[in-house]
């Protein structure tokens, strides 16, 4: 009886470790899902490409501000 | 507040894209073609700030109400400055067209929007994310409010002015901007108000201070002043005043502005627009950035009609105590024309502009009567 009611147990704890695991590896695989589908996800949060890009853009178009500005504003 | 790098300004981090605002794909909002892999290409049409200058189309499904207010937001609108720019301008429309022109290059840059405060730095600082994309319900402070109100503000209230103190709320308390200035303030209640004073759910000492705004308080220093004099004529130290504004062009095409002098000083002025909220004779006035020749660039003499806004406007200095040099006893006020702002503070080019709100020696009270 008590051995039949330890199986019934382990049993229980398989499913919930099953569903635990379904539920984390689904919500993984939508995260990496998204990241794939789009190159701006996959770009803006990879700061490596970021900082190398940001080196080009800021060859190609250096920050203008007029030297001629003065004073508090 | 130390500048972004340019990869931080457009780094976006993991937990945005667990958030809700994280599940809308960046096209919906941003535009541009995420299906290409050449970042150039793939920009082109993008939207850095899709909520300005209308927010509606990305904003608007879930947050309707607020979008629908947030267009009469002083802080989208920049209203006031328009006001007080049509009636100080020459009543011509090539003039009026120069100066909005003017206006648009140098000054309307300075609005914000609900990106601008609940995503990334606002734009006149040069933008860049808060919190790697991260929606805040409440803007920060020091990257958000103070990026923009930096000069005045928040050297008065973080007591970065060498000298004075920072104000009590802020030193002692902790308080933030948002501490009194709340959503409904900021995000606009449908009204078109002419001026930062008037608009409805604005910041009032007295609602926290009950006491002090009654005829029944229990200071008798209340009790006297209550009606006649704003809580910042006896509350606040000296603060920032800036003198001459001109705008223009330099030779490269790069807008530019020029600002003469800056002085600390505190000076009492007669309130010009006395309401049922401000019922005081006496408030506490700032010289703004301006001068009739500020336009010059683009139209000469297009503001015939300076004279007819103060250049000493009514002001909140942010450098609240509770003793100040001037409320240590009656006499230290009454009688000490140096603290009000009479022709002698004025420049006579600026004298008419200010006329309403100059005090006459013969308003600057002399005796402290028994009562």
């Amino acid at each position: 009886m008590l051995r039949q009611k330890g199986k019934g147990i382990g049993y229980l704890w398989v499913l919930i470790l099953i569903f635990l695991g379904y539920f984390l590896l689904w919500g993984t695989s939508s995260t990496v899902r998204t990241q794939e589908k789009s190159s701006c996800v996959s770009c803006h949060t990879n700061s490596r490409e970021l900082i190398k890009l940001s080196q080009i853009i800021l060859k190609m178009r250096p920050p203008v501000k007029s030297e001629e500005t003065k004073g508090e504003g | 507040m130390a500048p972004l790098e340019l990869y931080e300004k457009v780094l976006v981090e993991d937990e945005f894209l667990e958030t809700d605002h994280g599940q809308i794909p960046c096209v919906d909002c941003h535009g541009g073609n995420p299906d290409d892999s050449n970042w150039e290409t793939a920009h082109k049409g993008v939207i850095k700030d899709p909520t300005f200058p209308d927010a509606s189309k990305v904003c608007g499904d879930c947050h309707e109400d607020i979008v629908k207010l947030g267009k009469s937001s002083l802080h989208v609108s920049l209203l006031p400055y328009r006001v007080i720019m049509d009636r100080r301008a020459t009543p011509d429309e090539s003039v009026k067209k120069a100066i909005d022109k003017a206006m648009g290059n140098h000054c309307m840059g300075c609005h914000s929007s609900c990106g601008q405060c609940h995503v990334s730095r606002p734009d006149s600082v040069d933008g860049g994310f808060v919190q790697g994309h991260n929606f805040m319900k409440t803007p920060p402070m020091a990257t958000n409010c103070t990026s923009c109100h930096g000069s005045r503000l928040e050297k008065e209230f973080t007591g970065k002015n060498p000298g004075i103190p920072g104000d009590v709320h802020f030193v002692k308390k902790n308080m933030q901007c948002v501490s009194c200035h709340k959503a409904g303030e900021m995000h606009g209640d449908g009204k078109e108000y002419q001026s930062m004073h008037d608009v409805a759910s604005g910041p009032k000492c007295v609602d926290c201070h009950q006491d002090a705004g009654k005829a029944t308080s229990k200071k008798k220093v209340h009790r006297l002043h209550y009606e006649t004099v704003s809580c910042t004529v006896c509350h606040s130290l000296q603060y920032k005043h800036c003198y001459g504004c001109h705008v223009g062009k330099d030779s490269k095409g790069l807008p530019y502005y020029q600002t003469e002098k800056t002085i600390m000083d505190f000076k009492i002025g007669l309130n010009s627009t006395i309401t049922k909220e401000r019922p005081y004779k006496f408030i506490t006035v700032r010289h703004v950035p301006t001068n009739p020749g500020l336009f010059d660039y683009y139209v000469k003499d297009g503001l015939k009609n300076f004279d007819r806004v103060p250049t000493w406007k009514p002001t909140t200095p942010h450098n609240i105590q509770l003793k100040t040099p001037q409320n240590k006893s009656c006499k230290k006020c009454h009688k000490k024309k140096r603290l009000f702002l009479t022709e002698e503070d004025v420049e006579a080019e600026e004298r008419e502009a200010n006329r309403s709100v100059m005090v006459p020696e013969s308003e600057i009270p002399t005796k402290t009567k028994k009562r």
